[in-house]
């Protein structure tokens, strides 16, 4: 108990230090070609739906 | 000193000055007191009895550089034990008694102005029972009463019998209150050595016993006894044939024929061996048991004779050895439950009506095949404090569990000792140390890793970064094109995790948004859904409610830089629209959490294995009435 609580510290400070002491709840990608290059811009980007029962 | 004549017998009867009042005429043994006019006669007292005491009337000594002389002697009886005390005249006029209990010399100085008004009456005293004298409290060993077996020398006064009460008080003080006066007396004092008392030991009487005793013979086989306590025995239970044997006046006469001992001492009688810093000879053994609930348990018992340090017991229960030392009553903080020795506190774990089974070897006290007594034992591992009771006596020991290993080696036995079983009432918790252990250190780290947690908190960046509220046209269809939003940029000023608030008025129903974060330098898209639900009713338990009107998600961290918010919503029933809040995430309390969970799991283990190992012992826990006394039983100080 002496040591392991202090790689418990150790591991925690890494953990934070890589952004690993989370549960996200996001998803990445990128936006489609094209969004941008097409007349509106992103505003007109309506595709993409991932939510909704 | 002033000089009469004996009323008897016309002898010259001297007085010295300061003495007592009371002589006895060395002539014929007639009491004689000092009158107001006139030498008066209290009878006559028998011959002395040859106690084998190496004092003397006569005799001359210094204590703490205070000179004295030994005036008179007292020589008291009970039942078959005689037994002497020394009426001591100092040169400041100061009187004091010195008496000898188990090879254990005491001064013990009068109590002026006693008694004082409302001091208990004789009747009133049993053992265990406490009053106080001088500031201090007494507690009561032993009641008794004592007769007046013969007299030497000048005596302060003179009584036939003499009820008296043998009581300790805290650091071993000794007060002995005698009733067999018009008034009690009290006495009081602390154990000496006979070497601190001054005598020129030239003039110390050898003590015959020891020559008679040493070599003697079992009357009854006519084995070869060798005692190791002449000075102190008064029963030899002989290890050839059984016999028991009273030691009086040097000799010893046959008692009775003791059945033998279901099995042999392991520490053989006569055997020497080094423990608590002093030698030890074995010089009993004795088998005692009780009965509970119908089921007899034994242990047995042997009893250690050192010159200078007097008895102690070895007790062995289940191969678990025990070392009973004897320790004053007045030093315990009586309860009845709980007991105070010391520091510690001591709590009942036993209280059983006992009985000896067996007996082998020399007892300082009047032994018996089946004695009844009484023995409770309070623990504080790894120590316990023993009460062994008897009528009119009450003894305390104070026990330390050894490990067989210790007493092996100790008396060098050759044959290992039986491997302990079951646990000791006195057994130290081999969980509860690494448990408390554990404890500290699971608490020390678990306030680090909070500790880090905070600091990260503080570090974190903070901030809204975005804070509106969305509508939806009522002709809007769920998912469509026309239920989406577009944030005006905004920017995130740091590299920092998102927290996405979402909250809306839904009613019986549920509102689910993506929210899609775009980054305008690099066009990632960063998505996330959140579903505000709520729904509510009542039915025969009562009203009930469901779900939440906000709704909260994370993402990890997000790079600084302009974003802009799309959100798509999708409803089961309009609701009229919702906030989005964007904002900086603080770090997350899961992680160190979960890390103090594990921290704290395994001293929770050893809590738990500490705890069993103590339901085990307290599972062997039995507490008996006391029984009425049938014989008596100690391992006291019967004088």
């Amino acid at each position: 108990m002496k040591y392991a609580g202090g790689l418990m510290l150790l591991l925690y400070a890494g953990l934070h230090t890589f952004g690993y002491d989370r549960f996200p709840d996001d998803d990445r990608g990128r936006l489609p070609q094209g969004v941008r290059s097409a007349p509106g811009g992103i505003l007109l980007w309506h595709s993409g739906f991932m939510g909704g029962k | 000193m002033s000089v009469g004549s004996c009323p008897s017998c016309r002898a010259p009867v001297e007085f010295a000055l300061g003495g007592g009042k009371v002589k006895v005429c060395a002539y014929c043994n007639t009491v004689v007191v000092r009158g107001k006019v006139n030498l008066e006669t209290l009878g006559k007292v028998a011959d002395l009895v040859d106690t084998e005491s190496p004092l003397k009337v006569g005799l001359s000594g210094k204590w703490k550089n205070k000179p004295f002389t030994v005036q008179g002697r007292l020589q008291k009886s009970r039942g078959d034990a005689v037994w002497d005390e020394w009426f001591l005249v100092f040169d400041d006029e100061r009187t004091a008694w010195l008496t000898e209990s188990e090879g254990e010399w005491r001064l013990l100085f009068p109590v002026p102005d006693f008694p004082p008004r409302g001091f208990p009456a004789f009747k009133s005293f049993v053992p265990l029972s406490g009053f106080g004298l001088g500031g201090n409290t007494f507690i009561v060993e032993e009641v008794g009463t004592a007769q007046t077996a013969s007299a030497q020398g000048q005596l302060p006064d003179y009584a036939p019998t003499h009820p008296f009460v043998d009581a300790t008080g805290p650091k071993g003080i000794f007060a002995s209150v005698d009733f067999g006066g018009e008034q009690p007396e009290a006495f009081v004092g602390m154990p000496q050595s006979l070497a601190d008392l001054g005598f020129d030991k030239s003039e110390l009487s050898p003590t015959p016993r020891k020559e008679a005793l040493a070599e003697a013979r079992c009357t009854n086989c006519n084995g070869m006894l060798e005692l190791k306590a002449p000075d102190a025995a008064k029963r030899v239970a002989c290890p050839y044939c059984g016999a028991l044997l009273d030691v009086r006046h040097g000799k010893l006469a046959f008692l009775q024929l003791l059945d033998k001992p279901a099995h042999p001492p392991v520490i053989p009688l006569g055997a020497k061996g080094t423990l608590e810093g002093a030698t030890w000879v074995c010089i009993a053994f004795l088998m005692r048991s009780c009965t509970v609930e119908g089921t007899d348990y034994s242990w047995d018992e042997y009893l250690l004779y050192e010159k200078a340090k007097g008895f102690r017991w070895l007790m062995c229960a289940n191969g678990h050895w025990t070392w009973l030392t004897p320790i004053p009553a007045g030093d315990v903080d009586l309860g009845p439950r709980l007991m105070k020795y010391g520091e510690k506190s001591f709590k009942l774990f036993q209280s059983v009506n006992t009985r000896t089974d067996a007996v082998q070897g020399e007892c300082y006290w009047e032994v018996e095949e089946g004695e009844r007594g009484f023995a409770s034992e309070y623990v504080a591992p790894p120590e316990s404090l023993n009460l062994d009771q008897s009528e009119g006596e009450a003894t305390f020991t104070l026990g330390k569990l050894l490990e067989p290993q210790v007493v092996q080696k100790a008396f060098g036995l050759k044959q290992a000792l039986p491997r302990a079983t079951g646990i000791a009432p006195a057994q130290e918790n081999p969980h509860s140390a690494a448990a408390k252990e554990g404890a500290v250190w699971a608490g020390i780290w678990c306030a680090a890793l909070l500790g880090l947690y905070v600091v990260f908190s503080a570090l974190a960046p903070r901030g809204v970064y975005l804070d509106t509220q969305v509508g939806l046209a009522p002709t809007a269809a769920p998912g469509s094109a026309e239920a989406q939003w577009f944030s005006e940029p905004f920017e995130i000023p740091a590299d920092v995790p998102l927290e996405v608030e979402l909250a809306s008025q839904v009613n019986q129903s549920w509102l689910g948004v993506q929210v899609d974060l775009v980054n305008e330098a690099t066009d990632e898209v960063i998505s996330v859904y959140g579903e505000p639900a709520y729904y509510s009713g009542s039915d025969s338990d009562g009203s009930w409610s469901e779900g939440s009107r906000t709704a909260t998600v994370t993402t990890e961290e997000v790079d600084k830089g302009r974003y802009v918010l799309r959100t798509t919503a999708s409803w089961d029933r309009y609701s009229g629209g919702y906030q989005v809040v964007v904002r900086a995430d603080s770090p997350s309390l899961g992680l160190p959490c979960f890390l103090m969970l594990l921290l704290v799991a395994w001293p929770s283990f050893r809590a738990l294995r500490a705890s069993s190992f103590e339901t085990q012992r307290w599972n062997d826990s039995v507490i008996q009435s006391r029984l009425p006394p049938v014989k008596k039983f100690g391992k006291g100080s019967t004088p």
